[in-house]
């Protein structure tokens, strides 16, 4: 009864909650961003596997860095700005990862259309020799 | 109120527009340029159709750009925001670009199969009737082989049943004297049952010839004896085409006695001597003169 009485939902204890509340804020933003670099490591290492290295180069590089600017901030305490640059990291692997996938879709277009000429060539001369 | 003070008052208004102004277009340069690349890839109608998730993620951090910037964000996270909004806009494009290829890889993907179907069905039709090809004219050989073994083997038989016998003049067949009235040219019954025979082989084989020749003993005059074959031989010439025979494949000649057979000393040598002989030419109608 007494516990009920403390929590009861007045003004006054609304007022009394509002530092408990910015505390967990500030306790929730603040916190060493392992997941988004972890995230952002994957994403490029995907982009790698893709080919990134042969297709988009120097997206790939620009993601590395940031991951090491990321990295170096982590070290350094500042979580804010390594939360940031680690997203920014994930982006531009993306980025990279998207651009190979766009290159070998398009070289694989290419050499099938590229096949189907020689296959239709050969079908003609084909027909030519059956006559 | 003084026309001075008015001035005063216009020209604080138009400072302060002017400041307004300057403060509308405060806004970063990256900002502008981030809303713009959104927008034009907005405009874009295959990356609507073929990338709209990644269209809808540049569109959403637009969003957030804006609001950081109405928020009244930090110079270098509006900064961050709005490159990370040009790069969405970038991927958006690499994601409609790599649709559009996967699209043209499977359309050529089937066209391709299509090609392949039907070339192995003009190769398949094709075998099929070379192979059809084939087997007629192997058919075709066999039949000719058969044919020409049957017609071999009918003259044979032919030749046989005409009792013909093999010689470096071809096959002869031999009327002998009994088949003959005594000294006379006419051929009897036996005779003409054999020549009925040599009819039915000349009809079947239009293209060969015969060569009559009459022979005799050397009793009597030679003139007797000239006379008697030749007579004997055109006996049978004239019996074959009263058969039906053409007389332009019958050639008669009489030798008399100058060609026999065995010695004209003994009763049964002479026999041998007076006879008819008949000699059957090749396919192409030419027989070997003595």
């Amino acid at each position: 009864m007494l516990i009920r009485r403390i929590f009861r939902p007045t003004l006054l204890n609304r007022f009394f909650l509002i530092p408990f509340y910015s505390l967990i804020v500030s306790c929730t933003t603040t916190p060493p961003p392992y997941e988004e670099i972890t995230r952002s490591s994957y994403v490029i290492e995907e982009a790698q596997e893709d080919g990134a290295q042969t297709h988009a180069p120097l997206e790939l590089r620009q993601a590395h860095q940031t991951l090491e600017k990321a990295q170096q901030a982590l070290k350094d305490e500042r979580y804010e700005e390594a939360r940031n640059l680690a997203s920014v990291a994930e982006i531009e692997a993306e980025l990279a990862k998207s651009k190979t996938e766009a290159i070998k879709n398009k070289q694989a277009a290419e050499d099938i259309q590229e096949s189907i000429l020689v296959l239709k060539q050969e079908s003609l001369r084909y027909q030519s020799v059956k006559q | 109120m003084k026309p001075i003070m008015m001035t005063a008052k216009l020209t604080f208004v138009c400072s302060l527009i002017f400041l307004l102004s300057a403060c509308a277009t405060q806004p970063h340069q990256d900002i502008v340029k981030a809303e713009i690349l959104v927008r034009s890839v907005q405009n874009d109608p295959i990356i609507a159709e073929k990338a709209p998730v990644a269209l809808r993620e540049a569109e959403e951090s637009l969003s957030a750009l804006k609001a950081l910037e109405s928020e009244g964000g930090d110079e270098s996270a509006l900064q961050s925001m709005a490159y990370k909004t040009q790069l969405r806009t970038q991927i958006a494009q690499y994601k409609a670009d790599s649709a559009v290829a996967k699209e043209i890889i499977t359309k050529a993907q089937a066209e391709r199969k299509n090609i392949q179907l039907e070339a192995r069905t003009m190769e398949a039709d094709l075998r099929a009737r070379q192979a059809q090809e084939a087997q007629k004219k192997a058919e075709q050989a066999l039949r000719e082989s058969e044919e020409a073994r049957q017609k071999a083997e009918d003259l044979a038989r032919q030749l046989t049943e005409l009792q013909a016998q093999a010689t470096d003049r071809g096959m002869v067949l031999t009327l002998g004297d009994v088949l003959f009235d005594y000294n006379k040219a006419d051929i009897n019954e036996g005779g003409l049952r054999i020549l009925t025979k040599l009819v039915e082989f000349l009809e079947k084989y239009p293209e060969r010839n015969v060569l009559i020749e009459g022979h005799t003993d050397s009793t009597g005059s030679d003139s007797y004896n000239q006379t008697l074959s030749e007579k004997r031989a055109e006996a049978v010439k004239v019996a074959l085409n009263h058969q039906g025979i053409h007389p332009s494949r019958i050639n008669a000649v009489g030798y008399g006695k100058t060609y026999p057979i065995a010695s004209n000393d003994t009763e049964l040598g002479k026999q041998q001597n007076r006879r008819v002989e008949i000699i059957l030419s090749d396919e192409h109608g030419v027989i070997k003169s003595r």
